[in-house]
């Protein structure tokens, strides 16, 4: 494409035409403040804090939103003159005049986009006094919470939800000054379709959409000595809790985590990679069960939350397809609570289970009524996100990079790399594969990495070759690309073995729950980090890890076995409201 | 979950299936055709057009809470509707209001608890030339006062309901049809369902594929009888079958005539003729006679026997009736003489509904000529020499627009006419869709064959539902004259030509937020650029004109760019229609050259102001434009001047205040509409808006401070700058400009807390004179009991108590009631 040449404050700078001039001015370094604009969606242009000025003919000036604005040759622009300054500011004290005025008292205090240009902008006042909106916030759902108070209109939330997840659970209501953002007939999020993926709560740049705390509940477990407290760590935390406490994205802290678990006073930190190479096993059988009895194909991960409720609600004729297996997490759970127990001479009831997963999804799955004992009791009883883990940690003055490395406690803390491998897309199938391939081809030799199943793209398929026999593969990440999967799938113009899909951008390391911001390239250096801990381990195939093999012959007999089924699988259900 | 809903989903479900398409952009459509059915959108009828559609609740739910059109409650068995356009401002709506609040005991929105009123105050319903303006149950009444009010509804509240069928009469006679479909003689190529592609020139040009005598004689007689020149009719009566005209009582004139003309035995004699608006809406019901010259004012039903009986049958016009002893035909009246009606034309001459009329007057001639024997290119060119610039406010040069949609190298391209005329103050385009709608498809075809698109859309507003069957019914007469659809006129050219009825949000006049409408979403606007022209409905080019732009379009290639260029300015040249309302004694449908004064358009067609009125200021191009006082009247009105005085041009609404408007509450009305219109989307428009009324209101409430002007400056500064659509980016005009010519006004209400026009209630105190005559009515009329007295001594108001609603200052009879 050809290039356009353009000045920027001065400075000459050259882009590719088509590029906007946001894109010019961050390819020379200059920074132009948005609160609407985000690269993974479509322009917004709503916020227009991005005004710059534009010279226009015979000596006239216009100011245009950055984002938005194309760049022409010759064109002439300045990010931040006086009344582009003045212009901004007018802005934020609009917003201001329509926002609490509680950011001492904020979930978001520290962490807020509107907070930051108000210092940025040197905001010393409430200029505008006069009525504020009214909603009424919205708790009813497992895992998020909205504020619509504290929103800003941005529509961030509105167009991740409609572009990448497609579930269209959220859209502006009204208009004009009563404008908000309300899933359909104004009805509650828990009575909506949305998935709970949380990739809303990623975007909001203020207080407008949270996690639904269950700090306070782990923290009055921790403080009662009659309970035993038990804690799993999901693979992707340890690829991301670093950003919370200042580290670059990337940073793996697998060795930190067990070590501040225990500070906190944790009796026991289990891993949820260990149920993750479980998972691998019931799942590689379910699999390997397929492909001797002929079907149904594909055969669809379920290890997904957001991903297992987006299916219930848009696609539920692919029922039959799903893997019973029941997600990493509530196979560690309902193991913590059984076999653990059972050894450590514990009554289950006695045990506070919590899961520190990358997820919101998670938190909606333990209140599912069949994520539960036979008993009654829930596998597991809380889920902090890696959010609330970090919360949790800084307010129990824990500083978790200067902690020693520690290991997880056995044996539901022994993993393989493949249980690791569950934080990225692609890396279920991969784990997966690792097994499968070994029942498959004993002779073959160890495989353990399929390049088809890495990297960032959208939708990745192909054909491995195991022995002699070609199997069709795909992996989609976020939901928007499972239903052109499903799509293909159901009209007939695709066939697979095998399908996995996460719910989330990138897999768990893109999850909901994930520290902010949370943006393509720093979905891209998690991912990295967590190859690194699958190379890293001296394991890679979950049917190789010694726990497993104990597991399964000290308990559950076999993979696929009726104790398994028991408490390893589960069954889904048509939801409504039915999505289109 | 809908087990026990009482919503019967089965005839939606039906309607649905018979859909012939239902991609989304349908969606708005399909809304409307629900609501029709059910009376609002219940939430079982959204879901299962969501299922149905597969579009999801919430969009649906998005879109449905958008638009004002669409309602999630019953409404009651009456609808009361206030006027919420300038005009109707001016003239005094909040009274008319207040008087409905009092008698149903609802305010504006709600619905009586029996289920029988709703009150809604809408916007402009174009009835702007009878100010003040109410709907009830559809129909429009004009001229409104609290005692109309109570006129109208107490009758309803006791349950008395109009005898079905009231003025919908069945005419009695069918005039004997004659068509240019006609054939002349067996010669003839027309048949029926494929016209001759030549009938336009055989028929009005003398240009017949076979030369004959009688069949000569014959078109001639055929052009007469159209042209109403016909010898056979002693006369044509044309009645005025506007808005205005009807809401005074037109509709019963017909009949009357007829009834009256068969007295007579004069009903063969005779042709009446249905016209659309003719123009002079305050003399309204307006009936014109010719040849036997007369215009008739104010006529009412028990005059149509004195006209029929002295006029048309004796010969001797109705002097009481006609406009004046000296102006007795149109041509005598200053408001016609002094105007330049080009686009107008055919108002008031032709009825709208009969595309002969049209084509007998040369219509449809230019687009013969120009799809059969000019390239686009030629047609382009045409029109950018004459130097015609978007009719609908901005004043763009439609021939460039054109070009750039002509270049645009995507196969699929789109026109569409914007019709979504919501500016308070402004009925032109409505007036023109009603009164001469095959004007406005001649321009749109040309214009579409000039760029290139095969599908056009006319984006019209739902509240205008005349101009909506008017322009279905000439659609369908295009099609079966060969001037629509496939091969048009045999050029090898297809057009077809789709009405979009707006759903009731003002923005939708911007043209990006008009095609996200179009597309079946929230009317939000979009970014430009890309501009429509580029990327537009679908994604597609899309070329976007007005109403009056369209219109212009085949005068143009008729007559010419010279002729176009020979009346108007240098940089805006031809004329320009305006709507002339408010304070001023000829309120009506004015077109003018462009680079008359705005005094000439006020003074010498409008009249002035009424009696004992001063004219103050003008304001035109509604909330987006401005005041122009009435020292700077004299200034030639144009794109470029009234840009720099602060104006705007605007689609043409001129609505003229005089000095019982108060400058500042004008604004706030303004701000008011513009903030309940913004789509919401950018922060400029959507909060600042509302900081600025918020900041008028505490002004005209007396809790003004001067530091409030350099925050209203400030405002109004960056929303015109960092606004995202020009709503936004013109929204402070009205506050700008009324701070530039009166600022005084402004200070007034700040330093002194007075009211100079006597409006700002807050500002306002009323007491009894000594000349009161203790008669006790404004004690009974008094809404709060706050007046006391006896006989023999002054009454009194309790100040305290009092809410300044001056229902005392306009019933004593003795002016005894002072304000202050």
């Amino acid at each position: 494409m050809k290039d356009v040449k353009l000045t920027i404050n001065g400075i000459i700078v050259e882009v590719p035409e088509g590029s906007t001039l946001l894109e010019a001015a961050r390819s020379i370094g200059v920074h132009i403040p948005t609160l609407c604009h985000d690269k993974q969606l479509t322009i917004g242009g709503a916020c227009r804090m991005c005004v710059v000025e534009v010279e226009g003919p015979a000596g006239s000036t216009r100011l245009e939103p950055a984002c938005s604005y194309p760049v022409r040759e010759g064109m002439v622009a300045r990010t931040n003159t006086a009344e582009v300054r003045n212009a901004r500011r007018t802005i934020i004290e609009l917003i201001l005049a329509n926002h609490p005025h509680s950011c001492q008292t904020c979930i978001r205090n520290g962490r807020c986009q509107l907070q930051s240009l108000c210092r940025e902008y040197s905001i010393g006042e409430y200029k505008y006094e006069g009525e504020r909106r009214h909603f009424k916030q919205d708790i009813s759902s497992e895992a998020i919470t909205r504020h619509p108070e504290y929103c800003i209109l941005c529509g961030k939330c509105v167009r991740v939800c409609r572009e990448v997840q497609k579930v269209y659970a959220l859209d502006f209501v009204n208009r004009g000054f009563s404008t908000v953002v309300l899933p359909a007939f104004d009805r509650e999020l828990s009575q909506s379709v949305c998935v709970l993926c949380g990739q809303c709560l990623l975007k909001c740049p203020v207080a407008a959409i949270r996690d639904k705390s269950y700090i306070s509940q782990v923290e009055r477990a921790l403080e009662d000595p009659g309970t035993y407290c038990t804690v799993q760590v999901a693979p992707a935390i340890r690829a991301s809790i670093g950003e919370m406490f200042g580290l670059p994205p990337g940073t793996l802290l697998t060795g930190k985590v067990p070590s501040a678990l225990r500070r906190l006073g944790f009796d026991k930190v289990f891993d949820t990679d260990f149920g993750a190479d479980m998972a691998v096993m019931e799942e590689g059988h379910e699999l390997l069960e397929r492909l001797k009895s002929g079907g149904p194909f594909p055969l669809i991960t379920s290890c997904s939350p957001g991903w297992v409720k987006f299916m219930e609600q848009f696609y539920p004729e692919f029922i039959p397809n799903m893997s019973t297996t029941k997600s990493p997490q509530q196979i560690t759970g309902i193991l913590t609570k059984t076999y653990f127990a059972e050894q450590a001479g514990i009554d289950p009831s006695r045990i506070f289970n919590i899961a520190v997963m990358p997820c919101s999804a998670k938190k909606f799955e333990i209140k599912r009524p069949e994520m539960r004992l036979a008993e009654g009791l829930p596998e597991v009883d809380a889920v902090l996100t890696t959010r609330e883990f970090a919360d949790l940690l800084h307010l129990h003055e824990i500083n978790l990079p200067s902690l020693p490395d520690e290991d997880f406690d056995p044996i539901l803390g022994m993993s393989s790399g493949a249980g690791v491998m569950f934080g990225v897309t692609g890396g279920m199938m991969e784990a997966a594969l690792r097994t499968v391939g070994a029942v498959l081809d004993p002779e073959g030799g160890e495989r353990l990495e399929f390049s088809v199943l890495r990297g960032f793209g959208g939708i990745k398929a192909g054909s491995i070759l195991i022995g002699k026999q070609e199997y069709r593969i795909c992996v989609a990440h976020g939901l928007g690309n499972a239903r052109q999967v499903l799509d293909a799938i159901r009209e007939g113009r695709e066939q697979y073995h095998f399908l996995e899909i996460m719910a989330c951008p990138g897999g768990c390391i893109g999850g909901g729950g994930q520290p902010l911001p949370t943006d393509d390239t720093i979905r891209r250096q998690r991912i990295e980090a967590i190859y690194a801990e699958d190379r890293g381990k001296a394991v890679r195939c979950a049917h190789l890890n010694p726990a497993v093999r104990r597991i399964y012959k000290e308990f559950l007999g076999a993979p696929l076995s009726e104790k398994a089924h028991e408490l390893l699988h589960t069954g889904y259900q048509f939801r409504t409201p039915r999505g289109v | 979950m809908n087990k026990l809903s009482k919503v019967d989903l089965q005839p939606l479900r039906q309607v649905l299936s018979a859909w012939s398409d239902l991609g989304p952009h349908h969606l708005i459509a399909v809304l409307q055709k629900a609501q029709d059915m059910y009376g609002y959108l219940p939430e079982e009828a959204m879901e299962l057009i969501s299922e149905i559609m597969r579009i999801p609740v919430a969009r649906i739910y998005g879109v449905v809470t958008f638009y004002a059109q669409f309602r999630r409650e019953p409404r009651g068995l009456h609808v009361v509707e206030i006027c919420n356009g300038t005009a109707c401002h001016v003239k005094g709506a909040d009274r008319i209001i207040d008087e409905l609040v009092s008698v149903l005991g609802i305010r504006p929105g709600q619905t009586t608890d029996d289920g029988r009123f709703t009150l809604l105050q809408v916007n402009c319903v174009g009835a702007c030339g009878i100010a003040p303006a109410m709907v009830l149950d559809g129909k429009v009444y004009g001229h409104m006062t609290s005692a109309k009010v109570r006129e109208l509804v107490e009758p309803l509240l006791e349950g008395i309901e109009e005898p079905a069928g009231t003025g919908q009469r069945k005419t009695g006679v069918v005039a004997e049809e004659r068509t240019f479909l006609d054939r002349c003689c067996d010669k003839c190529r027309n048949a029926e369902g494929t016209p001759c592609p030549e009938f336009l020139i055989c028929k009005l040009e003398d240009k017949p594929c076979h030369d004959d005598e009688q069949c000569a004689a014959y078109r001639r007689e055929l052009r007469n009888l159209l042209r109403f020149e016909a010898e056979r009719y002693r006369a044509h009566i044309f009645l005025c079958k506007g808005l205005t005209c009807e809401a005074g009582g037109a509709a019963e004139l017909r009949h009357l005539f007829e009834e009256e003309l068969s007295r007579h035995n004069l009903l063969q004699d005779v042709e009446i003729v249905e016209t659309g608006c003719q123009g002079l809406c305050e003399m309204g019901p307006v009936v014109q006679i010719k040849p036997l010259e007369a215009f008739y004012c104010r006529v009412k039903p028990e005059d149509v026997a004195e006209i029929v009986a002295e006029h048309i049958a004796g010969g001797k016009p109705v002097e009481r009736l006609l406009y004046s002893r000296d102006c007795r035909i149109e041509a005598d009246i200053p408001f016609y003489k002094n105007q330049e009606r080009r686009v107008l034309s055919n108002m008031g001459r032709i009825d709208p509904r009969n595309i002969d009329e049209y084509i007998a007057r040369n219509g449809y001639l230019a687009l013969y000529k120009a799809i059969r024997h000019s390239a686009p290119e030629e047609i382009i060119d045409i029109i950018s020499r004459s130097g015609l610039r978007g009719r609908g406010g901005g004043g763009f040069p439609t021939g460039r627009k054109w070009a750039t949609a002509r270049t645009e190298q995507d196969p699929v391209k789109y026109l569409i006419c914007n019709a979504d005329e919501g500016d308070p103050g402004a009925f032109m385009d409505r007036s023109l869709l009603e009164g001469d709608p095959h004007r406005v498809l001649e321009g749109m075809i040309i214009a579409a064959y000039a760029i290139g698109a095969h599908k056009a859309f006319i984006y019209v507003r739902a509240e205008y539902p005349l101009a909506v069957k008017h322009l279905q019914t000439a659609i369908g007469q295009a099609g079966r004259y060969g001037l629509l659809g496939g091969n048009i006129l045999g050029s090898g050219y297809d057009l077809n030509i789709e009405i979009f009825q707006g759903a009731g949000a003002f923005v939708c006049g911007e043209e990006t937020a008009l095609i996200a409408s179009l597309e079946g979403k929230r009317g939000m606007a979009g970014n430009k650029p890309p501009y429509p022209t580029e990327h537009g409905f679908g994604g597609h080019p899309t070329c976007v004109n007005n109403v009056e732009t369209f219109a212009n379009v085949p005068l143009i290639l008729a007559h010419g760019p010279e002729w176009f260029r020979s009346v108007g300015t240098q940089s805006s040249p031809g004329t320009k229609i305006f709507s002339l309302s408010g304070k001023v004694r000829y309120t009506g449908l004015v077109e003018v050259p462009m680079g008359v004064s705005m005094a000439d358009i006020i003074f010498r067609i409008g009249g002035g102001a009424p009696e004992g009125g001063e004219i103050k200021a003008a304001q035109t191009g509604g909330p987006s434009g401005g005041c122009i006082p009435s020292a700077l009247m004299n200034t030639a009105v144009d794109y470029d001047s009234l840009k720099e005085l602060g104006s705007i041009m605007g689609s043409g609404g001129l609505v003229v205040t005089d000095d019982s408007t108060c400058i500042v509450s004008f604004a706030r009305f303004f701000l008011s509409f513009t903030q309940h219109e913004s789509c919401g989307k950018c922060i400029p428009c959507r909060e600042g808006t509302k900081r600025m009324l918020e900041i008028l209101e505490r002004i005209t409430r007396g809790q003004g401070k001067l530091a409030d002007l350099d925050d209203l400056r400030n405002l109004c500064h960056v929303i015109q700058r960092t606004s995202s659509c020009g709503l936004g980016q013109t929204s402070p005009n009205p506050v700008l400009s009324t701070l530039r010519y009166f600022e005084d006004e402004y200070l007034a209400h700040i330093n002194d807390k007075r009211c100079p026009a006597g409006v700002c209630r807050s500002l306002l105190t009323y007491h009894i004179l000594d000349n009161c005559r203790s008669c006790g009515l404004c004690a009974k009329n008094c809404p709060v009991a706050c007046i006391s007295g006896s006989r023999g001594a002054p009454y009194v108001i309790d100040q305290d108590a009092c809410i300044k609603c001056g229902k005392c200052y306009e019933v004593c009879p003795f002016n005894a009631v002072a304000r202050t």
